[in-house]
């Protein structure tokens, strides 16, 4: 059994639907499950906007830190 | 004015400058009403995002004045980069600072 409940690999998607690709994806997770992203660059302003709208609801594990891919473990709390 | 390299079908580079905020402001300015959600948006999110890290399509409907001084659609492709100043960034906030209470006229 995956690790992960889902998967999102940003750089399939266009540009306004990224975010919005994984915060959905985030919003359907049970406490306790955690979602793998998958990102060409280190998703920065993502985090930021985490902490803005899930502060404390949520942790941000780096599986991968480049230099040409970047995947990051969210789990819901 | 703002550099735009198609690297491929899937991939843009982007090169913005601080007259790229300006001209964006001016654009802003000259629209309100017509802006005015993006005006308000970028002026209460950017701060989130520690200014410089400000993404112009984590939020619905706030790419267009960045669409406009582009002159190209990046919806149109899966990635890109952009590299600014952090000049670009904070002379964008200002700007939309200034329009903020006008803005907020136009929006219930």
């Amino acid at each position: 059994m995956s690790e992960y409940a889902a998967t999102v690999r940003v750089p399939e998607y266009p540009p306004h639907l990224k975010h919005k690709t994984i915060f959905e994806t985030f919003n359907k997770l049970n406490s306790s499950e955690a979602m793998l992203i998958v990102n060409d660059h280190d998703p920065i302003p993502l985090r930021f906007q985490f902490d803005s709208m899930h502060e404390g609801k949520y942790t941000w594990e780096y599986i991968e830190q480049g230099p040409d891919t970047f995947q990051v473990k969210i789990e819901k709390l | 004015m703002a550099k735009v390299n198609v690297i491929d079908d899937r991939t843009l580079k982007i090169e913005l400058s601080l007259e790229d905020a300006i001209s964006m402001v001016q654009q802003a300015a000259g629209e309100v009403d017509k802006f005015a959600s993006e005006i308000i948006t970028i002026f209460e999110k950017m701060p989130k995002f520690n200014y410089t890290h400000y993404c112009f399509y984590a939020f619905d409907d706030t790419a267009q004045l960045f669409e406009n001084v582009l002159g190209i659609d990046p919806k149109q492709y899966k990635t890109f980069s952009l590299d600014a100043p952090d000049a670009f960034f904070y002379s964008l906030y200002g700007g939309m600072a200034s329009l903020y209470g006008e803005a907020k006229k136009y929006v219930a």
